[in-house]
């Protein structure tokens, strides 16, 4: 098929001005790649913490979170909560779309942080069965015994059968490792009951924390709406909320992503055109050649369309690396602890396949009027050409 | 017995109308009847209409007034789709400025005038390397016009221009871009061509040299065609 090869030879023999179509290219695939899958990457990122305890939203009772700056998606999350009445927690159940409120009693002393915890909750909890690695889990009978983190373990010489000491001594039946991503992260974790005795002096009923799942993840903001209506001193921490604690192009959601990407792609397209237009005026006398050795319109066409369109799809394959790149960039510049949001950079084949599509569909367009402008000229015009 | 006319115009006309300058009759009421296997020469000073004329026998222009009759296909009669067969099918065209593609080899370029007659790569390659080969490029297929000498290209021009094997050859001063030497070359390749396939030539020139290589001349000057030279066109272009 001599069109293609006619345009694998312009593509590879005009090698500036192919740079340059295919630099609109790149620019409209790589920004659509790298602000959506950047924003991905992020929300991915921030749902993570919370999706490591199987809850949507932290119910607290104090003064909104405030997350050290630059931690990223690892909340290193100071919980200033007040104790409030286990009771709420019960009462939360009722609420029509709530599938599960679990209470948890967090306390620090001396920068170890002491967690109580209802063992029946294996779903959504501070610490859940799953990340037992030693010993085992929590039971709802248990009384002075405890689950010690991994690496404090190893800090402190702790195993299975050991003695932990906080406040009291408890026996270490289980040690657990819960990777940086969990929010409520804790050195030690015990019966709920325990903790309220321990800590309270009394078990009084009091905890801190509620961690809530929903039924639908849709209705995130709107269950947390209901509740701090119903309780208005706390505050529902959710995972749309910790996206919000970034800063920069990192901070916008998917779809704003989406119309940004649009917007530029629009801009690029046009840019490719223009360039595309000026490419062919120049070769006019080229496509009057080609119409005086019996080249048809349609075949004119073909040839310029195929050139722009395979220009769109080098321009596709660059964008697309280099789209990756910038997202892999953008996130692994935040995430602190966790050691950088890019862990979080996932490769969509849909979004693949769209800046593709866009890319191919609009090299073939950015072809189309200004081949068919140069094949409607009759051959002599054509030729006259300078 | 007289050969059938393979080409016949009436009354052709080609008027530019330019703005202020008003009308410009590029050509201007030509009859002519070109008897099959003819080689013509048309002599005429720069700006007589020369190029116009051929642009309008072979296709590449429509006339504002009269007649072009081709192979017994009327022109006026044809729509785009037509002339394009024309083009493709009945005509070769030889241009001064050689007018090859820069980005394409002599063998694709040659190879560019096969492409939308179908048939398959294999064969247009065999077609064109032969082509090649018969004007003394066989050597040099591989090679972009940047890469050959002016008389090289006008050969690859000359290659495509009958790869096609079309009845009538339009050469728009195919010697105007080279020496006389080399120009003598491709007269002679071209005249060759003319005895051997008896291809219509119809050559357009002011290069007093083409002259012995035809069968018939004519005068072209202010758009009108002339059988005898009206006065000192011939003297203009004695050998150069």
């Amino acid at each position: 098929m001599i069109p293609y090869m006619y345009a694998m030879r312009e593509i590879s023999r005009r090698k500036y001005r192919t740079a340059s179509n295919v630099a609109g290219f790149i620019i409209a695939v790589a920004t659509l790649i790298a602000l959506v899958t950047a924003a991905r990457g992020w929300e991915a990122c921030t749902a993570a913490p919370l999706r490591a305890i199987g809850a949507d939203i932290i119910l607290i009772y104090s003064a909104p979170i405030a997350p050290t700056p630059g931690t990223g998606c690892y909340i290193a999350m100071h919980l200033f909560a007040y104790p409030f009445n286990q009771t709420y927690v019960e009462e939360m159940a009722d609420i029509p779309g709530l599938t599960r409120a679990v209470p948890v009693l967090m306390h620090r002393m001396r920068a170890v942080v002491f967690t109580g915890i209802d063992p029946s909750e294996t779903e959504t909890n501070a610490i859940l069965p799953s990340n037992v690695i030693d010993g085992r889990y929590l039971e709802a009978d248990d009384e002075y015994v405890a689950l010690v983190d991994r690496k404090y373990a190893e800090l402190n010489d702790l195993a299975v059968g050991g003695t932990v000491v906080y406040k009291r001594s408890f026996t270490v039946v289980g040690i657990v490792d819960v990777g940086a991503m969990n929010i409520l992260k804790s050195h030690i974790y015990v019966n709920l009951p325990v903790a309220q005795e321990v800590i309270l002096g009394s078990p009084t009923g009091l905890v801190d924390l509620a961690l809530i799942r929903v039924n639908d993840p849709g209705k995130v903001d709107l269950i947390s709406e209901v509740l701090t209506r119903k309780w208005p001193r706390s505050t529902a921490i959710t995972s749309s909320e910790l996206a919000a604690t970034a800063s920069g192009v990192i901070k916008m959601g998917e779809k704003t992503a989406w119309d940004i990407s649009i917007a530029t792609a629009v801009v690029a397209i046009l840019f490719t055109i223009k360039s595309q237009l000026g490419a062919v005026t120049e070769r006019t006398r080229e496509i009057g050649i080609l119409k005086a050795i019996g080249w048809g319109n349609a075949d004119i066409v073909n040839q310029i369309v195929i050139e722009s369109a395979l220009q769109g799809l080098i321009g596709g394959l660059l964008g697309c690396v280099l789209g990756y790149g910038f997202a892999w960039y953008i996130l692994s510049t935040i995430g602190g602890e966790a050691g950088g949001a890019f862990r979080f950079v996932s490769v969509d084949p849909i979004v693949l396949v769209i800046g593709f599509a866009v890319s191919i569909a609009s090299g073939a367009v950015a072809g189309l009027y200004p081949s068919w402008r140069a094949a409607r000229l009759l051959p002599a015009e054509a030729l006259r050409a300078v | 017995m007289q050969a059938e006319n393979i080409i016949e115009t009436s009354n052709l006309s080609r008027i530019y109308r330019l703005g202020r300058v008003g009308e410009v009759r590029a050509v201007d009421g030509v009859d002519l009847k070109v008897p099959e296997a003819q080689f013509l020469v048309i002599i005429g000073p720069s700006g007589s209409g020369k190029t116009t004329l051929l642009n309008l026998l072979g296709g590449l222009d429509r006339p504002t007034s009269g007649k072009v009759v081709l192979d017994g296909l009327d022109f006026s009669e044809m729509g785009e789709r037509g002339m394009i067969t024309i083009r493709r099918e009945k005509v070769g065209f030889v241009f001064q400025a050689f007018n090859l593609i820069p980005t394409l080899t002599a063998i694709e370029n040659v190879e560019a005038a096969l492409a939308p007659i179908g048939i398959s790569r294999d064969e247009r390659l065999k077609k064109s390397r032969r082509w090649l080969e018969g004007v003394g490029l066989g050597a040099r297929t591989d090679h972009l016009p940047t890469e050959l000498s002016a008389g090289e290209q006008q050969r690859v021009a000359v290659a495509r221009a009958f790869v096609n094997e079309p009845k009538i050859l339009l050469l728009d001063e195919p010697t105007g871009n080279l020496d006389t030497a080399t120009g003598r070359e491709i007269m002679e390749a071209l005249r060759h061509a003319n005895n051997d396939r008896g291809q219509t030539v119809i050559a357009v020139t002011h290069a007093g040299y083409v002259r012995p290589f035809a069968d018939r001349i004519l005068y072209m000057r202010d758009g009108k065609l002339y059988e005898r030279d009206p006065g000192e066109i011939a003297s203009e272009f004695e050998d150069e």
